[in-house]
């Protein structure tokens, strides 16, 4: 058994007995639930309201993009506000309790503990952001439509931004002991790379321009709008990396405060 | 120098240093570690003994120097190296959330023990540490004594060449202080043993050789019985009494080898003392022989620990730095 699993396995054991874990997933599955839900209502209503006047004409009257692509939007915001609280305490709490430096004497090599913790924060990722997948298999049960292809590619995009923010959480976890520090800088990154594409349109500078390629935003709607391109898909790999290396550099600098 | 070391010691040490921005914690050490011998690395607070520790564990990089553990150089091959270290870091970190089996099966897996030797080295960790008892239970409603020998179970795991323990007595009362000692002295039947401690009484009485550090580098290195000698450190006896004051204070001076007696206190009819003796002297016998000679009677006479201050001051007044090699 190699040490990715294993640490893999000891972190999904500690996932499985903290009752936080249990926690989030169900406080993220019900507010996203309450998302899909209203939206659905909504999007129930205002057909109700079109088939009582058919005298409005040119209103495109598609599910998918009324409600699913809200909903991914939604659920984004969501993922900011929930991976912070995920990954704090994934390298804080080992260097508080002294655990770090037992693990890193072991025959061991850094990379091996950030990603056997990674893959377990993002085992418990999916389990949360699954039932996305799983309200348009029910609407599509009592007669509705949703388009595949963009059910796809916004659950990949869901997942590319939990994956990416993921890894941001992980190394700012790795900066501090302090969970709450590592939370709050965790969220700023995130909330940072979110709002940097708002400027982007300001004027017609070239520099400004870059902020919208910077913007997790930008990449993230064409995903859920149901366009796959490539350079969203690396555009959030690269940013997953970037901060997965980030948190191997600074697990070998083994700096520690006791 | 080949990254492989033909392993004549278990650990050999050269010249090793370590820097944090422009303090030094460890500066220059030089030494080597031969098979089933047990080192004291015995220093006051902040003498770099934990840092020299970290360093041989692995987990510290040196800023300079090399360390080969069974002829296999850390820094070069560090999962070879580290699969002959067992380490016990200070303060005994564990995950408090497993039960005692689950955490030392995670080690086991870590240390990449195969399954059969898994089973195998599982029974014989908790069994030599009594810990059969406690394996299904959870590690952080354990008391202090049995945590700390949890922590020496994954420290031995796979019987590893060379053992560290950092300060494995800190924190425990005179009781597990003494079984936790009687299982160290065990270990160096199969390992190597390097224990730091800032008491001197601790390696007296566990450790074949000591290093005494201070200020990163090392001041002193011989058997402790020798450093002892060599440092001319006085003993001390705590002596209490009923009887007339004057005539024990005389028949104590009388004695020889004692260098002085202090009164300490009186509590009720009894008086209190304190005897400095040549290291040398055995008054042991000589003061209770004369006190029952005359029917003085004792309530209690024990010798007081040598401090490790008492050393460390001898050591600075004779500036008798010892070579770093060893």
């Amino acid at each position: 058994m190699g040490p990715v699993f294993t640490i893999y396995k000891r972190e999904v054991f500690q996932l499985l007995h903290s009752f936080i874990a249990y926690l989030l997933v169900a406080l993220f599955i019900s507010i996203a639930s309450y998302f899909f839900l209203s939206l659905t209502a909504s999007f129930s209503i205002m057909s109700q309201q079109w088939n009582e006047n058919p005298g409005i004409q040119n209103l495109n009257f598609n599910l998918t993009e009324m409600v699913l692509t809200h909903l991914y939007s939604n659920v984004a915001v969501l993922v900011i506000f929930f991976v912070p609280v995920i990954t704090m305490r994934s390298f804080s709490e080992e260097k508080k309790q002294g655990t770090l430096e037992l693990l890193l004497t072991l025959p061991v090599r850094d990379w091996e503990v950030v990603v056997g913790k990674y893959l377990s924060m993002m085992t418990l990722f999916f389990f949360m952001a699954f039932p996305l997948f799983l309200y348009p298999i029910l609407i599509q049960m009592v007669g509705g439509y949703f388009e595949w292809g963009t059910v796809l590619t916004g659950f990949l995009g869901v997942m590319l931004l939990g994956a990416s923010f993921m890894a941001i959480g992980i190394f700012c976890s790795s900066l501090t002991e302090n969970q709450i520090v590592a939370a709050v800088v965790a969220f700023s990154i995130m909330m940072f790379l979110w709002v940097i594409g708002w400027i982007e349109g300001l004027n017609q500078s070239s520099w400004l321009s870059w902020t919208g390629h910077l913007s997790a935003l930008n990449h993230y709607r064409s995903l859920v709008k149901g366009v796959l391109e490539v350079k969203d898909v690396i555009y959030y790999s690269l940013l997953t990396l970037f901060f997965l290396m980030a948190t191997i550099m600074r697990l070998e600098m083994r700096v520690l405060s006791k | 120098m080949s990254e492989i070391n033909q392993p004549l010691s278990i650990l050999e040490v050269n010249h090793i240093k370590k820097t944090f921005g422009t303090f030094d914690a460890v500066t220059d050490l030089t030494f080597k570690l031969h098979p089933q011998e047990t080192l004291g690395l015995l220093g006051p607070n902040g003498a770099g003994k934990t840092t020299t520790l970290r360093m041989l564990a692995g987990f510290l990089p040196p800023t300079q120097g090399e360390i080969f553990v069974n002829g296999f150089s850390l820094v070069g091959h560090p999962i070879l190296s580290r699969k002959q270290i067992g380490y016990l870091p200070e303060n005994v970190p564990l995950y408090l959330d497993m039960t005692v089996k689950e955490f030392l099966i995670f080690i086991a897996n870590m240390k990449r023990l195969h399954k059969q030797k898994r089973k195998e080295e599982l029974d014989r960790v908790l069994n030599f540490l009594s810990l059969e008892s406690v394996e299904s239970h959870l590690i952080g409603k354990l008391s202090k004594g049995f945590k700390q020998r949890v922590g020496l179970a994954q420290a031995i795991l796979g019987k590893p060449k060379l053992i560290l323990l950092d300060e494995p007595t800190s924190g425990l009362d005179p009781e597990q202080t003494v079984e936790m000692r009687q299982l160290i002295k065990k270990l160096n039947k199969d390992s190597s043993v390097i224990l730091s401690t800032h008491l001197l009484s601790e390696v007296e009485k566990v450790a074949d050789r000591v290093l005494i550090m201070n200020q990163g580098t090392i001041l002193a290195s011989g058997k402790p019985s020798e450093l002892t000698d060599r440092l001319k450190v006085k003993r001390y006896y705590r002596l209490g009494v009923k009887g007339n004051d004057e005539k024990v204070m005389v028949l104590l001076k009388s004695i020889t080898g004692v260098e002085s007696v202090l009164k300490l206190k009186s509590l009720e009819e009894y008086n209190f003392y304190r005897i400095v003796s040549n290291p040398k002297a055995e008054i042991l016998s000589q003061v209770l022989e004369k006190l029952v000679h005359d029917h003085i009677e004792i309530r209690e006479m024990v010798e007081e620990e040598s401090k490790l201050e008492d050393v460390f001051l001898a050591l600075v007044r004779n500036q008798e730095k010892a070579s770093t090699h060893i």
